[in-house]
């Protein structure tokens, strides 16, 4: 295991107006591991996600990528990163197994692993049914799991979640993280905001804010 | 899956770039052959019945701006290619040649690859079908607004050819240029562009030889063309791409409204979110600040809406005065409808309220039936705003131009007034504007086909359509008061049509105000 973690926040500070949004925090991820944060609400976990996404700078302290300042104008970073912290865009007029297809895409290319990659996370999430459907069609924990095949599927080194049990019943959250810890420990690190004590039992290691 | 693990084959950039953009052109919502087929036939159609004959009707009558020579075109020109650059400048800050769907901008932007891999080739198309229908509108103006091409022996039609490439080539970089530039760069551009203007059109009335003017333009142009091209290009690669999704999914989700027949709720997505000021509209000890000072902080929370009403409003009641006050003037006329445009614009400007005028009359109110005050709360600022600005504009361009023709300060005095109370029920008519009624898409069956089109288009602008046929009418009527009677009758039945798309019964209506 590389001793650089893959992220870290160093005193990481975020204060808006006035107002604390994230107090000072310290932590690291390293390669493979799966690290849950907690905390009561606005203890500032979906702050933390979006400074490490760098739409949320810090106003105190620092929030690092493999060692680096945070830079999601580099491609580097883009690239090591995969997130479902905002809301996720969809195609109205695409089905689901389309969708989650063309992301595969924009990584494979027009090759066999394309296929392969979506038909995969489709079938882990119980999606395989629903892969002709259009976004309209689904239920909310269904909505929620396409949303969490278009993150999953691209390959990415770091992988930051916020609360992806939302809308899920118990098995459905079950099946997410056990597919997290899978992920985590075929060596992508996971940093996954929640509320869900199935989801943080699964977990490597928990960072309380707050 | 790491991304150690993407092969260096699978991440060829081009060809994931392609592979995204073929599989999304494929997904079965795309035009087919067959739809673009009806859309040229449908073109053809509409041009043979209803364009053919209006430009067979202007080219066989006086044109509208004669330019016989160089020297009196290349003002004109220099005119219309600077106020091409700036509306292509503020096409791109709003809705720039880089806005796409939300979801695939989504998909590669949130991979490793550079921006430019995958809106170079977009922008590139977007700038060509830009630079054409420039070209062909820039184009059919001039045939069909001047002279230029009356006189083949003249050598002035190769020339104002040639403007008009220019034109056509430097407007979409300009588009570009305003999308990916920031404010002050857009800013200086404009300045720059303005200071161009201005001494071209001098130097082609005065020093150059015959034509001079209109060479030295099309050179400016083919230069700045290139110039601003270059430079914004290169912007591309380090395009915020935050900024960019975020014009992507307001520019989805207006063209949305556009398509369903509210272009007006459009129009309020590109309304700016109110900042500062956050305290303001209290007073030290907690009660609430008057109705006036109310509506003025609100107003000031949007700082550029603000200042375009200041610009607006006294530059329109200014204009609208000079048409009222000289009527024999040739420019009479269009100076009284730009004024009273502008004053129109500039009204929807300078204040916040008229919305939450909209919404306390059409939404359920939240403390209870009575409202009481409504109108004071929502309608004092915007009318004292509208009312005070456009009157001292006025009495100042009144006093450059004393004594006055005609009816003297009584008569211009009664017109003014007629006017702003005119754009004032026709803003009100606006303002209460909500869903498109469904009787208009009913048919209206004429020899010329169907025209419920023609009504819808009218609706989404009916404010403007109202300013401007009141003033036609005032411009007809033989006295003063007349023309001022007949505009506050116009804004009373704006006032009428307003209250009736709350969709309330008026007489329970008016007793709750």
């Amino acid at each position: 295991m590389s001793a650089v973690p893959v992220i870290a926040a160093e005193g990481a500070t975020v204060v808006l107006d006035g107002t604390t949004l994230l107090a000072p925090t310290t932590f690291a991820v390293m390669p493979g591991e799966f690290r849950c944060l907690t905390g009561s609400n606005g203890s500032g976990k979906t702050t933390l996600l979006r400074a490490f996404l760098g739409s949320r700078r810090p106003t105190a302290g620092a929030v690092l990528l493999r060692g680096e300042a945070v830079d999601m104008a580099r491609p580097r970073h883009r690239r090591l990163v995969a997130s479902l912290v905002e809301p996720v865009p969809v195609a109205r007029d695409m089905t689901l197994r389309e969708q989650v297809t063309l992301v595969a895409a924009s990584w494979h290319g027009n090759t066999t692993t394309t296929a392969v990659r979506a038909e995969e996370i489709i079938g882990r999430l119980g999606l395989t049914a629903l892969g002709e459907r259009f976004p309209s069609q689904l239920s909310s924990g269904q909505l929620q799991l396409f949303h969490l095949a278009l993150t999953l599927v691209r390959p990415a080194d770091v992988v930051l979640l916020d609360e992806p049990e939302r809308h899920l019943d118990a098995d459905r959250v079950d099946l997410v993280a056990d597919l997290l810890a899978e992920r985590a420990g075929q060596g992508t690190s996971f940093l996954v905001a929640t509320h869900e004590a199935a989801v943080v039992a699964a977990c490597d290691g928990v960072v309380e804010l707050g | 899956m790491t991304t150690d693990a993407v092969t260096e084959v699978e991440a060829d950039p081009r060809a994931r770039v392609h592979a995204v953009r073929h599989r999304y052109a494929h997904r079965g919502g795309g035009a087919t052959v067959q739809d673009l087929a009806y859309t040229v036939y449908l073109t053809v159609v509409l041009g043979a019945v209803y364009v053919a004959p209006v430009v067979h009707l202007v080219r066989t009558t006086r044109a509208l701006l004669s330019l016989e020579s160089a020297a009196a075109a290349t003002p004109v020109a220099c005119l219309v290619a600077a106020t091409a650059v700036w509306g292509a400048q503020l096409a791109g800050r709003f809705w720039g040649p880089l806005v796409l769907k939300p979801f695939l901008l989504h998909v590669f932007m949130n991979t490793d690859l550079p921006p430019a891999s995958y809106l170079g080739a977009i922008v590139r198309r977007r700038l060509v079908y830009a630079g054409l229908g420039t070209l062909l509108v820039v184009g059919t103006a001039a045939f069909l607004a001047t002279d230029l091409f009356d006189h083949p022996g003249s050598g002035l039609a190769p020339q104002a050819v040639a403007v008009t490439v220019g034109i056509g080539a430097v407007a979409p970089v300009a588009w570009l240029w305003g999308q990916v530039r920031t404010v002050r760069e857009n800013a200086l551009l404009a300045a720059a562009v303005a200071a161009a203007a201005t001494a071209v059109a001098l130097l082609g009335r005065s020093d150059l030889p015959a034509g001079g003017g209109l060479r030295l333009l099309t050179g400016v142009l083919a230069v700045g063309a290139a110039l601003l091209g270059r430079s914004a290009f290169r912007s591309v690669p380090t395009v915020d791409l935050a900024r960019l999704a975020r014009e992507s999914a307001r520019a989805a989700e207006a063209q949305t409204f556009a398509f369903t027949g509210t272009l007006h709720h459009a129009l309020d997505l590109y309304r700016p979110e109110p900042r500062g000021l956050t305290t303001a509209l209290t007073r030290p000890d907690g009660r609430l600040r008057g109705h006036l000072a109310q509506g003025a902080v609100r107003a000031l929370r949007t700082r550029g809406r603000a200042t375009a009403a200041a610009v607006f409003l006294p530059a329109g009641g200014a204009l609208l005065t000079l048409g009222v006050a000289e009527p024999d003037a040739g420019w009479a006329t269009p100076a009284w409808v730009a004024g009273a445009a502008g004053v129109y614009w500039g009204s929807g400007w300078v204040g916040e309220t008229w919305r939450g005028l909209r919404d306390e009359l059409t939404r359920a109110p939240l403390f209870g039936g009575r409202w009481g005050g409504t109108p004071a709360r929502t309608l004092a600022w915007p009318v004292v705003a509208v009312t005070v600005t456009v009157g001292l504009a006025s009495g100042a361009t009144a006093l450059t131009r004393w004594p006055l023709q005609d009816g003297g300060p009584a008569g211009v005095t009664l017109l003014v007034t007629g006017s702003v109370a005119l754009v004032l029920g026709a803003r009100f008519l606006r303002e209460m504007k909500t869903n498109l009624p469904i009787g208009l898409l009913l048919p209206i069956v004429t020899s010329l086909g169907d025209l419920s089109g023609v009504r819808i288009f009218v609706w989404q602008f009916d404010g403007l359509f109202v300013v401007l046929f009141g003033v036609l009418v005032m411009n007809e009527l033989p006295t003063a008061p007349g023309a001022a009677l007949t505009a506050l009758g116009i804004a009373a039945c704006c006032a009428w049509a307003g209250l009736r798309r709350t969709g309330r019964a008026l007489r329970p209506l008016l007793t709750r105000l």
